[in-house]
Parts: C-alpha cells; structure tokens; sequence
C-alpha cells in the first residue's frame, strides 16, 4: 500500500463518516457486548486491526466498556491498560459532574420545578450502574414546557450561559433543548421535547405519566420509562455523522438486557407512529437484531415496517441517515425537520419564520449573517480535514 | 510521615462520604475527594487495606488481615497498614467511626504474596488532569499517568 493510501486508510479509520456503525465500531461493540469466546474473538480481531492511536471518537468512548467487558476473561494487553486508563478518566470526569449539577437539580426541585433524568445520566444510573462506563459531555435534563422559562432562569442566576445568543422564548418556538454550561464539568443540556420543539403533546404527557424513581446520593430523580429511553436511543443515535455513531448501540443494548420484559412493545410502536420515526426505529432494531441478537419480538419489526408513513417522515429518514456532507447535509436535515415541526403553524408563517429558525440552529448573531455562516462551515469543514490529514501524515512519517 | 500521627489504637474508620467516592478498577481502588477535587489511586496492597475500611474493619483486624493475606515481616506490615491508615485520614478521605471490638476470623486458601509497601499516589490538580488526553498524552499506565514527553 503506498503511503497515501496508508494514510486515507488511517484517516477513514478515525474519521469515517456515517449513519451505521462500522465494521471495526461493529468488532468493537461485539468485545464490549458479547461473553465468553464470541468477545474475545471479536477483541482478538479488532485490536489486531486497530491502531489505538488513531482510533475514531465513537470507538474511544467505549473504550471502558472494553476494558470492563475483556479484563474479565484475565485478558492483559498494553491496549487493555490504555482502555483503563480511558475508564478510569471517565469514571473521575463523571462523578464530578454529577457532584457538580445535582445541586443544580436539587435547586430546580426545590422551586416546585419538576425534573427528568434523559439520555447518558440515566443510563448510568438506571443500566450500567457504573460511573466509568459511559462517556457523556453533559447531564440531560427535561422540565415540563410551562416551566422551561424558569427553569432557564434559575440555570443563569446559578452562573450558568445558554449556549445560544437568542431568548430561551425564541430557541423553545424552534428547537427541542437547550445546553447551559458553568464551565468545567457543570454542563446542562435542558430538554422540553425530545425531539422537535413541540412534537406531539400526548407523547410528553406521556413521557411524564410513566416516569419512574431513581436515585443519586439523597436526590430523588424521575427518569423515563424504560420503553421511552430505548425509543429515544435508537432515533438519536441512528443518524448520518461525520464520525459513524456506535454508542447508541451498546446503550439500546444496555437497556434491553436490562429491562427486556418491562418494555412495553405496543407503546413504542404507537410512539413511532406519533412521532414520525418508525421507518427510523425498524431500520435500528433489524439491526439490533441482525447483528447483536438483541431479541426484539419479530413482529414489532413487521408492525413498524407495516406502519403509516408520511413523505415527511421519508424524506427525514433519507436526509439524517444517507446524506453525505455534513455542511450542507445538515442544511437539508434542518429544513426537513423545520416541516415536521407544528410550530409555527400555516406554511406562509413557516416560510417567513424559517432564516429564525437557521439562526437558531447555527447561533448567528444576525439573520444578515446566515450565507456568511453557511460559507464559513464549509470552509471550516475543509480546513479541519487537511489538518487532520497533516496530521496523519506527520504521524506516518515519524 | 509524622511518627505521632501514626494510628495506634484499634479504631475504626468510615469513608467520607458524601464527598468522597471509591470505586474499583480491578486490583486498583480510585478514590476522589469531590469537595477539593482531589483524585487518588491505591494498588494491589493499599487497595486491600482501602477495601478493609470500606468493611467497617477495626484498624487491628486490617493489620491481622495484611498480615494473613501477605508475606512479610509482620512488624513492618503494620505499621505501613498503621501509616496508610493515618494518611487516609490526614486526606480526610476516611474518618473516624464507632469502634467495634468483636475480632472478624479471616480465613484465606491462597498463597500470600509478598508484601509491598502500599502508596497513596495522589493527582493535585484534577482540571489539568481532565485536559490530558487519555489515549494520546500517558504513558503505559493510562490516565492519569503523563508520559511527561515534551511536545513537538
């Protein structure tokens, strides 16, 4: 193989786009998630194949699950000391965060402000029951709608910034969270939906009704039920990424081993259908299936399939998991999402609304800005890759 | 180590929790004080002795315990157990707890092994630690261990 060849076969290792994982994200999953022979197999494959240095940023963060997973079998590898090392990391970052934002909670809580627990918190609380095992930048959270403003309020005078530039009013109308960081590892992403700004109101009813308890040294938290944390999983994680995404594989993975017989099968096919995703969720959980025999009922996979679905939800399906550029890839897939959404409602109000809602989504200072934006990223987007380049190169030659 | 504030009496210790929090990563207990952000890491050993005070065990069925589960002068195991025990301390990452004068029979099927002085190794500054790249900037011991390599 000639040397640039050897370098792009590098730089597709780490860096390849997509919306499956890949192969060597998949023999990875396989040594995090199988027993016995099939996992050290997978191990034996993956790491002969791999160089750890270059390894992608999905692959690094199931590095401790790798760890956790192959240690058992009294595997030792200088690999298996780095995965350590990574696990160890995690372990310490996550429990700071944790001690750092459940005040925060407990302050919410305590001004009658109801809250969720969603996404990576969750799981490690309600599946991994361990703080080194899943990698997460943030604590998710979710209020009630009417309590969003507030909730928003008392994040600042707490000393926390909203990651946008516009009123919390404004990014409600057109996206379905808000991050909010007080540096280090006090990081908030607050949810009111979870997944359009204001997508089917029986589906967050819901979401609230069947919230269940856990707990956090002394916090009593909601999180959701087990059925809507492996909906939600699978339709955030299985979409077109600049690096391919495997961690929603193990979390769904996770929850299903978990709690295989208190998911309710019918509720999440009828949430499939409100929310518009079951071309989305049947395509997850044949994968689920075919490659990790998850054990998902054969029939919820024939029922999604059967399913109603809209050209909507077609064309959403096509632009979050077959596109290609990630500039004007994510153009596309915030246009089709904008349609989804309810508000605003009538196509003109839409329509006039729309430069809002890409200033929202690329947090310009100003609608006279957009195109500069849209230039901007793309041009970021090529220097990123040549340096990222460079540095294969650099690396090869020494 | 002050000689005085080596532990002498059979107490017995509690982690301090809430603020600090173990775990363990096989042979190794990781121990992090949230309130000063402080991060420790104890060894084979160290790691035993650390497990022993997560028990509620007396500090002298800690000392009987090292002695049956290694080999080793039995003076110099406990008063490096002794030692540890007051750095914890010290660290304030365990404290005091009622005592418990009811001796725990250890019974261990294993060969001991050799006794190795047990070290708390502690990282200072956890928000420079956080910034090391865990794959790329250790060395063979992973974080937080740095491979002090000076940049290109």
């Amino acid at each position: 193989m000639g040397e640039n060849a050897t370098i792009l076969a590098m730089e597709q290792n780490a860096l390849q786009p997509g919306s499956w994982p890949t192969e060597m994200q998949e023999l990875l999953l396989k040594a995090c998630l199988f027993e016995g022979r099939a996992a050290t197999d997978a191990w034996e494959e993956w790491k002969s194949r791999v160089d750890i240095d270059w390894i992608d940023e999905g692959s690094n963060r199931l590095l401790p699950l790798l760890y956790h997973n192959i240690s058992r079998s009294g595997i030792e590898d200088p690999i298996l000391t780095r995965a350590k090392g990574v696990y160890r990391y995690q372990l310490t970052k996550t429990h700071i965060m944790f001690h750092q934002v459940m005040p925060l909670i407990g302050k919410l809580q305590k001004e009658g402000i109801e809250v969720i627990l969603l996404k990576g918190s969750a799981f490690i609380l309600e599946y991994y029951n361990n703080f080194g095992l899943r990698p997460q930048f943030d604590i998710d959270i979710m209020v009630r709608p009417e309590n969003v403003s507030r909730a928003a309020l008392l994040l600042e005078q707490q000393g926390l910034l909203c990651e946008y530039q516009q009123s919390i009013s404004t990014i409600k109308l057109f996206r379905h969270s808000c991050g909010y960081s007080g540096g280090a590892e006090k990081r908030i992403d607050l949810h009111w939906n979870i997944l359009h700004p204001s997508s089917d109101t029986d589906t967050v009813t819901a979401i609230w009704k069947l919230a269940t308890v856990t707990n956090y040294q002394g916090y009593r938290l909601l999180t959701m039920s087990s059925t809507h944390h492996l909906l939600h999983c699978c339709i955030h994680g299985l979409r077109w990424n600049r690096h391919a995404p495997c961690r929603w594989v193990a979390d769904a993975m996770m929850i299903l081993r978990s709690s295989e017989s208190t998911i309710d099968w019918q509720l999440i096919i009828q949430l499939a259908r409100d929310l518009e995703v079951s071309i989305v969720l049947h395509e997850a959980f044949k994968y689920l299936n075919a490659t990790f025999q998850a054990g998902i009922p054969d029939a919820v996979i024939a029922e999604l399939e059967a399913g109603p679905v809209s050209r909507l939800e077609r064309a959403a399906f096509y632009v979050h998991i077959r596109n290609k550029s990630h500039v004007y890839g994510n153009l596309l897939k915030y246009t089709v999402d904008y349609m989804r959404h309810e508000s605003p409602k009538g196509l003109l109000k839409k329509v006039i609304n729309y430069p809002r809602f890409l200033q929202i989504c690329w947090n310009s200072q100003a609608l006279v800005l957009l195109p500069f934006e849209l230039i901007g990223q793309s041009v970021s987007q090529n220097l990123q890759r040549w340096k990222t380049r460079r540095a294969f190169s650099r690396n090869k030659s020494q | 180590m002050n000689k005085s504030s080596v532990t002498t009496l059979s107490a017995c210790y509690r982690v301090n929790s809430p603020s600090v929090i173990n775990e363990t990563i096989g042979d190794e207990s990781v121990i992090i004080n949230l309130s000063d952000g402080y991060y420790y890491s104890l060894d084979d050993v160290g790691s035993t002795i650390w497990k022993d005070v997560v028990h509620g065990y007396s500090v002298d069925d800690i000392v009987r315990h090292v002695q049956k589960q290694y080999q080793g002068d039995d003076g110099n195991i406990e008063v490096c157990v002794r030692e540890l025990i007051s750095e914890l301390e010290e660290e304030q990452l365990i404290v005091r707890d009622a005592v418990d004068d009811s001796p725990i029979a250890f019974e261990t099927n294993q060969e001991p092994n050799p006794f190795t002085k047990p070290v708390l190794n502690k990282f200072s500054d956890m928000q420079d630690l956080l910034l090391l790249d865990p794959i790329h900037e250790v060395d063979e011991k992973g974080w937080p261990f740095s491979n002090n390599k000076d940049p290109e």
